[in-house]
């Protein structure tokens, strides 16, 4: 006999209507799992998209040494850095731009001369890596008449750092719920199934395979997997609508915070689908546990 | 239809249940299988049923050797064995006709189908009036009639009934014994375990008695006996 989908369903709907309670908790602790999972990975996202956009103003300063070309060094130093923004500072419109934002408290420079400050070339480097911008940087050192290269890099590490463990935390702590969120669907459907134990008894006693007694609890653990998934992806989503506008406006890197960034549709299809795998995965395990024992 | 060749049962920790048990029962013959608590006769019905395997000995069901008898193939078998439970196992949580369906719905019967035959056999045990109901509103005897409704639904060619009177007061025990002997009537072989030496004295059938899990008297062997 094979597998009658629109019975199997008819069937597993009328159990969840008669034990409503037990699909609930299946239901809800599905919601818990999926939307925990969920918020993470849309943190993680929108992190990663804010790193991005700060990393968007990272600039290298090039410091010339005293009597240094600066014209033939911001020519070097382009072909150094190719496809990067390049513009020589002379030492006198570095102190102009200091003064300026200085302000009021320009006057400390009073009586400081053009000389007190290097020539400079500034060289943009918007979405450069760590990596990459120590590699440049050290490209930059080697060109003559450089004394110095500085890329801010002491705030682009930590937050390299900070990227780097949360992607190291965000790994953990998927295994962690995957593991969690099996074993508590398990549970959960253990006790629906336990909760039919006298109900399967009977139709094997009444000549039912494990394949008829089995595909009705699959079902449901398939449904409430999707409804608890689904749910908990509508739970995201209203998060993000509550939240990222508040962000936007605290936040100016935020500005560009877009769905996509925290909840692209590949996110949420597969939470969705991994819901109703891990509903469908734990019921399994519970009703071949019970009929091995029946 | 039921042959037993030396059959042993024994749980471990437990004395032997069945003790070298011979036994045929034909088709469409009517037996009683009796004794006191304890003598074996469950057990009996269980390896019948294919529930549990006998420990030693043969037992054949409809000409095949129970023990070759794959565990994917043991549903199929059951479809053609109804029984009847002293605890009558309906399912609380289904109404009257749904529980009588459930033989049919395991065979994968079209739904009109199931409705006709399910309206049939409540006519058949009185109850067609109840078929919405569910079995905790019925009393002791209509929750039997319907259980043998249920065991009866799938038209088997052997109808298994432990004790299917133990809960039932006099009148509803004959309701009950009738409806056993009207499918016996209609061509089902019918073995019903029971210890009321009543009902063995109301209706005469072969008689197999088992004492301690030992197959002492037979019914049809002290016919044979006497009449030879």
């Amino acid at each position: 006999m094979g597998f009658r989908p629109v019975y199997t369903t008819r069937r597993a709907l009328e159990a969840m209507a008669r034990g409503p309670y037990v699909a609930l908790v299946g239901t809800v602790t599905v919601f818990v799992a999926i939307f925990a999972t969920g918020l993470f990975a849309a943190a993680l996202g929108g992190a990663e998209r804010l790193v991005a956009a700060w990393a968007g103003e990272t600039q290298l300063s090039v410091y010339l040494a005293p009597g240094a070309d600066l014209p033939a060094a911001a020519a070097a130093v382009a072909a150094a850095a190719p496809g990067r923004e390049v513009r020589a500072v002379p030492a006198a419109e570095a102190l102009r731009a200091l003064a300026a934002e200085l302000g009021e408290q320009a006057r400390v420079l009073d009586g400081v001369g053009p000389g007190a400050l290097p020539d400079a070339v500034e060289v943009r480097a918007p979405g450069i890596s760590l990596a990459g911008a120590r590699a440049l940087a050290e490209r930059l050192r080697a060109l003559p008449g450089v004394q110095d290269v500085d890329f801010g890099n002491v705030w682009l590490e930590r937050l390299e750092r900070f990227v780097a463990r949360a992607r190291a935390a965000a790994v953990l702590l998927f295994a962690a719920l995957a593991i969690a969120t099996a074993v508590l669907v398990s549970n959960t459907l253990r006790l629906a199934v336990f909760a039919r134990r006298d109900e399967i008894e009977i139709m094997k006693l009444v000549g039912a395979t494990d394949g008829f007694v089995a595909a009705p609890f699959l079902i449901e653990g398939l449904l409430q997997g999707l409804l608890g998934a689904t749910l908990a992806a509508g739970a995201l989503l209203a998060v993000h609508a509550a939240l990222v506008p508040r962000l936007r406006a605290a936040v100016k890197v935020a500005e560009a915070l877009t769905l996509q960034d925290t909840l692209p549709p590949h996110l949420l299809a597969a939470l969705i689908l991994g819901g109703a795998a891990v509903g469908l995965l734990g019921s399994a395990l519970s009703v071949v546990r019970t009929l091995r024992r029946l | 239809m039921i042959q037993l060749f030396h059959v042993n049962k024994e749980y471990p920790g437990d004395g032997p249940a069945l003790q070298d048990v011979t036994l045929t029962v034909e088709k469409a013959e009517f037996v009683f299988l009796t004794g006191p608590s304890g003598a074996g006769k469950s057990t009996l019905l269980k390896l019948i049923f294919c529930e549990e395997a006998a420990t030693s000995g043969q037992l054949l069901l409809f000409g095949k050797n129970v023990a070759k008898i794959g565990a994917r193939a043991i549903p199929y078998v059951r479809r053609n064995i109804g029984v009847v439970f002293q605890d009558f196992k309906l399912l609380a949580q289904r109404t009257v006709a749904e529980n009588v369906a459930l033989p049919l719905e395991v065979q994968a019967l079209a739904d009109k189908e199931i409705r006709r035959r399910v309206k049939m056999l409540l006519r058949s045990v009185g109850l067609e009036h109840r078929a919405e109901k569910f079995p905790p509103s019925l009393s002791g005897g209509e929750q039997q009639r319907v259980a043998v409704a249920r065991a009866l639904a799938a038209d088997p060619a052997l109808l298994l009934a432990d004790e299917p009177t133990g809960n039932l007061d006099p009148d509803r025990t004959v309701e009950v014994m009738e409806l056993l002997a009207s499918a016996n009537a209609r061509g089902t072989t019918v073995v019903v375990a029971t210890h009321d030496r009543s009902l063995l004295e109301r209706y005469k059938r072969r008689t197999v008695v088992l004492e301690r899990g030992r197959l002492v008297s037979d019914g049809d062997s002290i016919r044979r006996a006497a009449g030879g």
